[in-house]
C-alpha cells in the first residue's frame, strides 16, 4: 500500500498529540515537539507497512508534512 | 525534608495547593496527613481534604 | 594465525593541509581531555557484530572511501598560540587491524583486545583520533571495532559511518558503484558554529540558561557526593523485557509522549527519592543537528542541555510526563548553547560544581545496517566520560527490548550501588508501565520488596514483653530487698537505700497534700544535689510528674515555662529560686518545710499510678520562638531502663555519676537506673560537669563506673582531664551530639578498657532509642545503631517510602518509647507525632527531622538535620528560636542566626541583625532571656542580609564575626599582662583588654581548658575551669592566681610530672644549677601531648634532708626515681647545666644495670674538668643562678628579695618560691658547682645530643668536643644563637624541641 500526504499528516499529527487540523503542512515540526525519536518511529512505521526508502537524515533536514511527502514520494 | 523543601507535612511553597487530611485513630490521636499518601491501618479522615492552614487550624481547636 | 597489523604512527604530512579552529563542541572536549592528558575516558567506541560472511578486503577498501569522505576523521589536533586548531590531512592511512582468532575462546580475546585499545589514550596532535579492528571470531562471524575520540565524532556521527560503510561495502561486494558521497564538509560544521556564536540566537540562548538556573540548583547526586572526573566507568547492561516495552510505548501515546519521554520521567522520579529533593536537573544529551545540514555531516555536535524537572508525591504520572513532553520542547529550543558555557555564566566552573545530576541518554538512531545482504547489530562500548552516572537507552528494535546500561564514575559508584540502582530503575519502570498514571507518584516506592523487608521488619524486630512497671515502683522494691546498700553519695555523705527511700517519702506525702497526683505537674529547680534526688523520686512517688528547672535559666524563661505548664506546685531549696508563679513551693532549706516534713510517715505512699500516667515534662527550643513541654509517660522510660538494664548489666557495685542537668533528658537514667537495679548515685557537684579535671577527681574519688558525656566535651575531657585517674570506669555512653571516629579512637587509646556506647534519641522519644558499641578498630562515621526494645526505626524518603540501605531519608521513629505529644500543644502534636503506616493499626510515628541512612549490617547512620534545629555541645536549639529572641528587642529589624565553624572542631552560635540595634547590647539582653546555650557568642549588626538570586536570605553568605577586645584600658601587673596575653594568644584574637570576658571573646569550653593548661604551664598557677567562669578576665582571674601558690608541695618534690600522660616512652630533664626543673615546662608542651616529660629536682627543696656527699650519690638516687616512673629502658635522658652532667652520669649508672639507654640530651652543659680551674661560686653566684634558671641574667640584683622582685615583675612562678625553698637553693647552687668540681667521668656508650648556646661568653674554653673522651659514640651539636640562661627561653625552645622531636619521633606542636 502506497503511502498518502493524508496519510503522513495524521501519523505525524497523532505522533505529536494534536489534531491534524492543528498542524500546518508547511510549517517546521520541530516546533510542534517533533524530536529524533519520534521521527525514527514514524520511519520505521512507514518502512514497515509502506516499504518507504527513506532516511533519517532525509526526514529530519525538513522536518515538514510537506517536504516528506515529496521526499518519500507520497501520492496526494 | 531539606532547610530549602518542604517535607510531607510542610505546607507547600506558594502557589501550589496541595491537599492534607486530619486523620485520627480510636485512641483518640489526631494526625495531620498528606492527602496522596494512602490512610495507615487502624486511622480514619476526620477533616478534608484541605489546605494545610485549615488542617492546622482544626488540630489546634481542640 | 598472527594479525596483520596495518595500524602504525601516520607519518607527518608535508602537504598543504587546510587549519581550522575547532567548533565550541570540539573545544569543550579538547579541555576535557587537555585537564588529564592521560586519560582514556574521551575515547567513544562501538562494536558491531556481522554475522555472515565478509570479504575483509571489500571491507576495508569500504572503510577507506568512508574515511575519505569523513573529513572529521582525518585531523590532528594541536595547541597553538591562538588556541587548539585542527588540520585536515589530505590523506592518512587506514588504522584498521585485521585478527583471524577463529580457535578457543575467540570472543572473549577479541573483546580483551577492545578493552586493552579502549583504555589507551590518544594524543591527538601526533596520532589519528580513530581507530579500526575487524576479528574473524568464526568462519562467519565478524566483530568489528570502532574507536573514535569524542572531540571527532559523537552518537549520531556513528551511525551516519556506519550506515555508509555498510553502503559501500555492499556496492563493492556486487561489483557496482556506491552511491554518491552526501557527507558535507569539515569546514561548515566550523562555519555554522561560528555563525551560530555571533548571532541574535545565541545571545537569546543565553539569557534564556541564565534566567532558567538563576538559582544555581544543586545537581542531584544519587551517590550524596561529587568525584573528581574518572578516566574508566562502571558499567551494567540489562534489557527490559519486550513486553514491558510496549507497555511503556502503548502507555506513553495514552500521555501523548514518547516512551523516552516516560523514561526520563522515571529517572526524575528515582532520583528525586533517593536524593530527596524535588527540585531535580537532568542531564539531557542532544544531538543538536535537525533540521540542519548537520545531519549529514559526521562529527561532533552533541551537546548536554540541563532539564530541570519538579517531581512532587501529589504529581502523578500523566503531570511528570507532560512536564518532560513540554520541558524538553523548551529544551530543544535554545539546544545550541553548550553546557560548558551554561555553567561558566552561573559561575559554576570557578567553583567545580556541576550542573546536572544523571544523565538520560536515548539513542534511537537509524542503524539498520546490512553487509551485502549480512545484518550487523550495534553494541555499544563507551559512550565518553562519565562524571557521575549515565543512563543509555537503545532501541535498536531486535526484538530484545530496550538496552538500559547504567554508566558509573566507579568512585562514587561501586559495582554493587550500580547494580542496585539500576535493578530498582527497572523495578521502578515495571510499576510505572503497568499502573493507572492518574495516581499520585507518592505511591510507588524505590526499594524492592527484599530492601523494604530489610529495612522495615528484619532490623526492627526489638518486640519484647515487658512487665508494667513506672518509675517509683522498681526503686520502692530495690529498697525493701537492700535497705542497706548504699545508693546515694555526694561528697563525703552517703545516702542507704532506705534512708533515701524514706525521705523521698516523706516529701512525697507532702507533694499529695499540695496536690500532686497522677496526672498532674510538680516542678523541681534545685542544683544539682540530694535533695535533688530525693526530690525528684518523691514526686515520682507522689504520681505526678516532675518537671526539672534548671536554677541557671533567666527569670523570665522560667516564668514562662511555669505559666506554660501551670504545675500543682513547686519544689526548690530557697526562696527566689523560682519567680512567682501563684501556686505553693515548697523550699526544702526552710525550717518551716523540714518540721513538716519530719512529721510526715516514711512509708510508700499509696497513689493510682499506671505506666500511662506521665513520668516527666522536659522543655525543648521551640522553632517558632517558645519553648515546648514533652510530655513522657512511664510506660515509655521504664521501657528504656529495662532495656538499658539488660543491655549494660548494671551490678550492685556499679557506681553511676550524676553529672547531666536535670533539664537534659540524660539525666533521667542518671537518677533512676541505679537506684532500681541496687547500685550507687554519685552526685557531682554543681558545675563540675564543665571541668574536666574536677570531673576526674570525682571519678577517681568515687570510683565511678559509669557515666555519660556529651561528645564535644568528652573530647575536652580526653584533652585536658588525666584519663589515668579513671581507671574504675567500666563503660561511658555518649549522645546528644554526633561522635566523631577521631573522638571514639581518643577514647580507646586513654581508657582501652572502658566500653564507649553511642546512643541516640529526641527528648520525644524517653531519652534514646538507638543504640551501639563502639569498636576501636573501625574507620569510617560512628553509627547511632539499632533500635532499643519495642522500637521501630524508619528511613523515609519525600513520599513516606522506605529507603534502601544507603540511601539517605527522614528518621522516623515508632514504638513503646514514643512520648505522649507536647503540652498543651495540641496542632504541633499532630503534626509531629504522626499516623504510622508500618506499624500495627492506629500505631504512631515521630518525625526526628535529621537525615539518616541504614547500612546492610541494619544500623543507622546520622546525617545531618532537615531543618534550622542545631546541637551546640549537646543541647538543642532551633535557630529559629534565637531569630525569634532577637527579632523581638527593640531597634532590630531583622534577625538570622547560625551555628558556625570558621575552626574545625570549634562551633559558635553566632545572631545577625540589621537595624539600629546594636550588637552588645542584643547580646546582653538575650543572655536575660534565653538559656545560657541559646546566647549567642556573637551579634553581628548588618546593613542587610545577603541574598541569593531568589531573594532568599543566603546563610552562606553571612560574615563570620570578628572578636576583638572592647576595653581600653592597659594591664597592670605581670600577672595581668602574662593573662592577657594568654587569653589573646589562646583566642588568636587581637586587641585583648584585662576586663575582657573569655566568653564575650569567642570562648568556649574547649578553648577555656586550653586556656587553663597554658595558665598551668606558663605561669605555673593552678586554675579550674570553673574558676574562669566565676572570674572571666584576666584582671579577674590574675587576682585569683595571686592568692594560689604557685609553688605547691608537689612541684618540689624530685619527680616533677611536667605530663605525666602520653603513650611514648618518657623524657626524663634533670635540673640545673638551682635544682628545679620547672625550666622545662615550655619545652614539654612543645613536645606533644603524646609525650610525657618528667623533671628530676635536687632532693630537700622542701625540707632539711642533707644534700648527697657526691654526684654520683645523686645521680644513683636519680636512677631510682627514674624507675619508679619506668622500670625499665630504653631511657631518655636530658639536662641543663649540671642537670647535663648529672644526665650523663645518671645515663652511665643505667648502662652498668644493664638498661638500654636511648637518647641523651645535653643543653650547654660541660664535663668537669672544664671547670675544675674556675674558683667556687659564692652567693653572688647563686643568685645569678636562680635569675639563669629563669631565663635571666643578674644585672642589678644584689640579694634574694632584688633577685625575688625580679622574678615577680617577669611572671615567673620561680617568684612564688618561699623563703625556705629560695634559701636552699642558694645552698644547693654551691654545693653542685663543688660536687661537679669532684666529679669523675665515667664513659658512655652511645650518641650525644648537644646543645651549644653560640652568643660569645667570657667561658670561651667551653666546648662540646670536651665530651669526647667520655662519650663513645656519636656527638650531634646543634648551635643556638643565645647565651647560656636564654637557652629554654621561648624564643629557642622551639628549636631545641624540633631536635629533640626526631630522636623522640614526636610529631611536632
Amino acid at each position: 500500500m502506497t503511502l498518502t500526504t493524508q496519510r503522513i499528516h495524521h501519523d505525524v499529527a497523532a505522533a505529536l498529540g494534536e489534531d491534524p487540523a492543528e498542524i500546518p503542512v508547511d510549517e517546521n515540526l520541530v516546533d510542534y515537539g517533533l524530536d529524533s525519536v519520534r521521527i525514527m518511529t514514524l520511519l520505521e512505521r512507514w518502512r514497515r507497512e509502506h516499504g518507504v526508502q527513506a532516511d533519517f537524515a532525509g526526514l529530519a533536514e525538513a522536518p515538514a508534512v510537506e517536504a516528506w511527502a515529496r521526499l518519500l514520494g507520497a501520492a496526494s | 525534608m531539606t532547610a530549602t523543601e518542604p517535607g510531607p507535612f510542610d505546607p507547600p511553597a506558594d502557589g501550589r495547593d496541595d491537599a492534607f487530611l486530619v486523620l485520627v485513630n480510636s485512641a483518640g490521636d489526631h494526625s495531620l496527613w498528606p492527602d496522596w499518601r494512602a490512610v495507615p491501618q487502624g486511622w480514619r479522615r476526620s477533616f478534608g481534604p484541605d489546605t494545610h492552614g485549615e488542617c492546622l487550624r482544626r488540630l489546634s481547636a481542640r | 594465525m598472527t594479525a596483520a597489523a596495518t595500524r602504525r604512527r601516520t607519518s607527518p604530512d608535508t602537504g598543504q593541509a587546510l587549519r581550522l579552529p575547532l567548533t565550541a563542541a570540539q573545544s569543550g572536549m579538547w579541555y576535557a581531555q587537555a585537564l588529564d592528558p592521560a586519560s582514556p575516558a574521551l575515547n567513544t567506541a562501538e562494536c558491531l557484530r556481522i554475522d555472515g560472511p565478509l570479504d575483509a578486503g571489500l571491507f576495508a577498501e569500504a572503510l577507506r572511501r568512508v574515511t575519505e569522505e569523513a573529513e572529521a576523521l582525518r585531523v590532528r589536533v594541536e595547541d597553538t598560540p591562538q588556541g587548539p586548531r585542527q588540520r585536515l590531512l589530505p590523506a592518512v592511512e587506514l588504522p584498521l587491524s585485521v585478527h583471524d582468532l577463529r580457535g578457543d575462546k575467540a570472543e572473549r580475546r577479541a573483546e580483551a583486545w577492545m578493552r586493552d585499545d579502549l583504555a589507551r589514550a590518544r594524543d591527538l596532535s601526533r596520532e589519528l583520533p580513530f581507530t579500526h579492528a575487524l576479528f574473524r571470531v568464526a568462519d562467519e562471524r565478524w566483530l568489528w571495532y570502532q574507536c573514535i575520540h569524542h572531540l571527532v565524532m559523537d552518537g549520531y556521527g556513528y551511525s551516519l559511518l556506519v550506515r555508509r560503510t555498510a553502503e559501500v561495502y555492499s556496492a563493492l561486494a556486487e561489483g557496482a558503484d556506491p552511491a554518491p558521497r552526501t557527507f558535507g564538509r569539515l569546514a561548515e560544521l566550523v562555519a555554522r558554529d561560528a555563525a551560530y556564536r555571533s548571532s541574535e540566537e545565541f545571545a537569546a540562548d543565553r539569557a534564556h540558561w541564565k534566567a532558567a538556573l538563576a538559582d544555581r540548583p544543586e545537581a542531584p547526586r544519587l551517590a550524596g557526593r561529587d568525584a573528581l572526573a574518572s578516566r574508566t566507568f562502571g558499567r551494567r547492561t540489562a534489557y527490559l523485557p519486550p513486553a514491558i516495552t510496549e507497555r511503556l510505548r502503548t502507555l506513553a501515546e495514552e500521555l501523548r509522549a514518547t516512551w523516552p519521554d516516560v523514561l526520563v520521567a522515571a529517572q526524575a522520579l528515582y532520583t528525586a527519592r533517593v536524593t530527596g529533593r524535588s527540585d531535580v536537573v537532568l542531564g539531557l544529551p542532544l544531538m543538536g543537528r535537525m533540521g540542519s545540514a548537520a545531519l549529514r555531516i559526521p562529527g561532533m555536535v552533541m551537546n548536554v542541555l540541563p532539564l530541570r524537572l519538579a517531581v512532587r508525591p501529589s504529581d502523578t504520572l500523566a503531570s511528570l510526563v507532560r512536564q518532560v513532553v513540554l520541558g524538553i520542547r523548551d529544551v530543544r529550543r535554545h539546544q545550541r548553547y553548550r553546557y560548558e558555557d551554561i555553567r561558566r555564566d552561573l559561575g559554576l566552573l570557578g567553583e567545580g560544581r556541576a550542573l546536572v545530576g544523571p544523565l538520560v541518554n536515548v539513542m534511537p538512531f537509524d542503524y539498520g545496517a546490512a553487509f551485502a545482504g549480512v545484518p550487523a547489530r550495534a553494541m555499544n562500548l563507551s559512550t565518553g566520560p562519565v562524571d557521575d552516572l549515565t543512563v543509555n537507552i537503545y532501541d535498536r528494535a531486535d526484538g530484545r527490548g530496550l538496552r538500559i546500561d547504567h554508566d558509573g564514575n566507579p568512585a562514587l559508584y561501586p559495582h554493587e550501588a550500580l547494580a542496585a540502582h539500576q535493578s530498582r530503575f527497572l523495578r521502578l519502570l515495571e510499576q510505572l508501565a503497568g499502573a493507572d498514571p492518574q495516581q499520585p507518584l507518592g505511591a510507588y516506592a524505590v526499594a524492592s520488596p527484599a530492601e523494604r523487608e530489610f529495612v522495615l521488619d528484619e532490623c526492627n524486630r526489638t518486640a519484647r514483653e515487658l512487665p508494667h512497671t513506672t518509675l517509683a515502683g522498681p526503686f520502692e522494691s530495690r529498697a525493701r530487698e537492700t535497705p542497706g546498700a548504699t545508693a546515694l553519695r555526694e561528697g563525703g555523705t552517703a545516702l542507704s537505700y532506705e534512708e533515701l527511700n524514706a525521705r523521698a517519702n516523706r516529701l512525697a506525702r507532702l507533694l499529695q497534700d499540695e496536690g500532686a497526683k497522677p496526672g498532674a505537674l510538680v516542678a523541681v529547680s534545685l542544683p544539682r544535689s540530694t535533695d535533688l534526688v530525693v526530690s525528684l523520686l518523691a514526686v515520682a512517688k507522689s504520681g505526678a510528674a516532675f518537671l526539672p528547672l534548671d536554677p541557671e535559666y533567666p527569670p523570665e524563661r522560667l516564668a514562662y515555662m511555669l505559666d506554660d505548664a501551670a504545675p500543682v506546685c513547686a519544689v526548690a531549696d530557697r526562696t527566689g529560686r523560682l519567680p512567682e508563679h501563684g501556686r505553693p513551693q515548697l523550699l526544702l532549706d526552710d525550717p518551716g518545710t523540714r518540721e513538716r516534713l519530719d512529721a510526715c510517715p516514711a512509708v510508700n505512699p499509696p497513689r493510682a499510678l499506671t505506666p500511662a500516667h506521665p513520668a516527666y515534662v522536659l522543655y525543648t527550643s521551640g522553632s517558632t520562638g517558645r519553648p515546648k513541654g514533652v510530655v513522657v509517660s512511664h510506660g515509655a522510660i521504664d521501657n528504656r531502663l529495662r532495656w538499658m538494664q539488660d543491655t549494660y548489666r548494671l551490678r550492685s557495685d556499679d557506681r553511676v555519676l550524676q553529672k547531666t542537668p536535670s533539664s537534659f533528658d540524660v539525666s533521667v537514667w542518671e537518677f533512676f537506673w541505679p537506684l532500681r537495679e541496687g547500685a550507687t548515685l554519685v552526685v557531682a557537684e554543681p558545675g563540675s560537669h564543665r571541668d574536666p579535671a574536677r570531673l576526674a577527681a570525682t571519678v577517681a574519688e568515687h570510683a565511678v563506673t559509669t557515666c555519660h558525656f556529651v561528645p564535644s566535651m568528652l573530647q575536652v575531657f580526653l584533652a585536658e582531664a588525666d584519663a589515668s585517674r579513671c581507671a574504675s570506669l567500666r563503660r561511658v555512653f555518649c549522645s546528644g551530639e554526633a561522635l566523631p571516629r577521631e573522638t571514639a579512637h581518643t577514647f580507646a587509646r586513654a581508657l582501652p578498657e572502658v566500653e564507649l556506647h553511642n546512643l541516640y534519641g529526641p527528648t520525644e522519644a524517653a531519652v534514646d532509642v538507638t543504640h551501639h558499641a563502639c569498636v576501636p578498630e573501625e574507620t569510617g562515621p560512628v553509627p547511632i545503631g539499632a533500635p532499643v526494645w519495642n522500637t521501630r526505626l524508619y528511613v523515609l524518603d519525600p513520599a513516606l517510602q522506605p529507603c534502601p540501605p544507603g540511601v539517605t531519608g527522614e528518621l522516623h521513629l515508632a514504638g513503646a518509647q514514643l512520648a505522649d505529644g507536647y503540652l498543651h500543644r495540641p496542632g504541633l502534636t499532630a503534626t509531629r507525632f504522626v499516623a504510622d503506616p508500618f506499624g500495627p493499626p492506629g500505631a504512631r510515628m515521630y518525625r526526628t527531622g535529621d537525615l539518616a541512612r541504614w547500612t546492610v549490617r541494619g544500623e543507622v547512620e546520622y546525617l545531618g538535620r532537615t531543618d534550622h534545629q542545631v546541637k551546640l555541645r549537646g543541647q538543642r536549639l532551633e535557630l529559629g528560636e534565637v531569630e525569634a529572641a532577637l527579632a523581638a528587642l527593640d531597634g532590630v529589624d531583622g534577625a538570622c542566626a547560625l551555628v558556625r565553624e570558621d575552626r574545625p572542631g570549634e562551633q559558635l552560635l553566632v545572631g545577625y541583625t540589621t537595624g539600629t540595634a546594636e550588637p552588645a547590647a542584643s547580646r546582653a539582653a538575650l543572655a536575660r532571656r534565653l538559656p545560657e546555650h541559646m546566647v549567642p557568642s556573637a551579634v553581628v549588626a548588618l546593613d542587610a542580609f545577603p541574598l541569593t538570586p531568589n531573594g532568599k536570605l543566603d546563610r552562606g553568605a553571612l560574615p563570620a564575626p570578628v572578636f576583638s577586645g572592647g576595653t581600653r584600658r592597659a594591664p597592670e601587673g605581670p600577672r595581668e599582662e602574662a593573662l592577657t596575653a594568654l587569653f589573646a594568644e589562646v583566642l588568636e584574637v587581637e586587641g585583648v583588654g584585662p576586663d575582657d570576658a573569655f566568653f564575650d571573646l569567642g570562648g568556649t569550653s574547649l578553648l577555656a581548658a586550653r586556656l587553663v593548661s597554658r595558665v598551668r604551664e606558663r605561669l605555673g598557677a593552678e586554675l579550674t575551669i570553673g574558676s574562669l567562669f566565676e572570674a572571666p578576665t584576666p584582671a579577674g582571674l590574675a587576682v585569683r592566681t595571686a592568692d594560689a601558690s604557685a609553688a605547691s608541695g608537689d612541684a618540689l618534690g624530685v619527680l616533677l610530672p611536667l605530663r605525666g600522660s602520653g603513650s611514648r616512652t618518657p623524657l626524663f630533664a634533670i635540673h640545673p644549677a638551682g635544682g628545679i626543673s620547672w625550666c622545662y615546662a615550655g619545652l614539654a608542651s612543645r613536645l606533644g601531648p603524646d609525650q610525657p616529660v618528667h623533671g628530676l629536682q635536687a632532693p630537700g627543696l622542701l625540707d632539711s634532708s642533707p644534700l648527697p656527699s657526691s654526684l654520683d650519690e645523686q645521680a644513683a638516687a636519680y636512677v631510682e626515681h627514674l624507675r619508679s616512673v619506668q622500670p625499665h629502658g630504653p631511657y631518655r635522658l636530658l639536662g641543663w647545666s649540671v642537670g647535663g652532667v648529672l644526665a650523663h652520669t645518671v645515663a652511665t649508672l643505667l648502662q652498668d644495670e644493664g638498661e638500654e639507654v636511648g637518647l641523651l640530651a645535653l643543653l650547654d652543659a660541660f664535663p668537669a674538668e672544664q671547670w675544675r680551674e674556675h674558683p667556687a661560686p659564692e652567693e653572688g653566684d647563686a643568685l645569678t643562678a636562680v635569675l639563669r634558671m629563669a631565663g635571666f641574667e643578674r644585672t642589678s640584683e644584689r640579694d634574694h628579695a632584688d633577685v625575688l622582685a625580679t622574678l615577680r615583675r617577669a611572671g615567673s612562678p620561680l617568684a612564688g618560691l618561699s623563703d625556705h625553698t629560695l634559701a636552699r637553693i642558694v645552698d644547693i647552687v654551691p654545693h653542685h658547682a663543688e660536687r661537679m668540681r669532684e666529679h669523675r667521668h665515667r664513659r658512655y656508650t652511645g650518641d650525644l645530643v648537644f646543645f651549644t648556646a653560640a652568643a660569645p661568653r667570657p667561658e670561651d674554653w667551653l666546648t662540646h668536643l670536651a665530651w669526647r673522651p667520655h662519650v663513645d659514640g656519636a656527638i650531634e651539636n646543634h648551635e643556638l644563637p643565645c647565651t647560656h640562661p636564654q637557652l629554654l627561653r621561648d624564643e629557642h625552645v622551639g628549636a631545641i624541641a624540633d631536635v629533640l622531636a626526631e630522636h623522640l619521633e614526636v610529631p611536632q606542636r
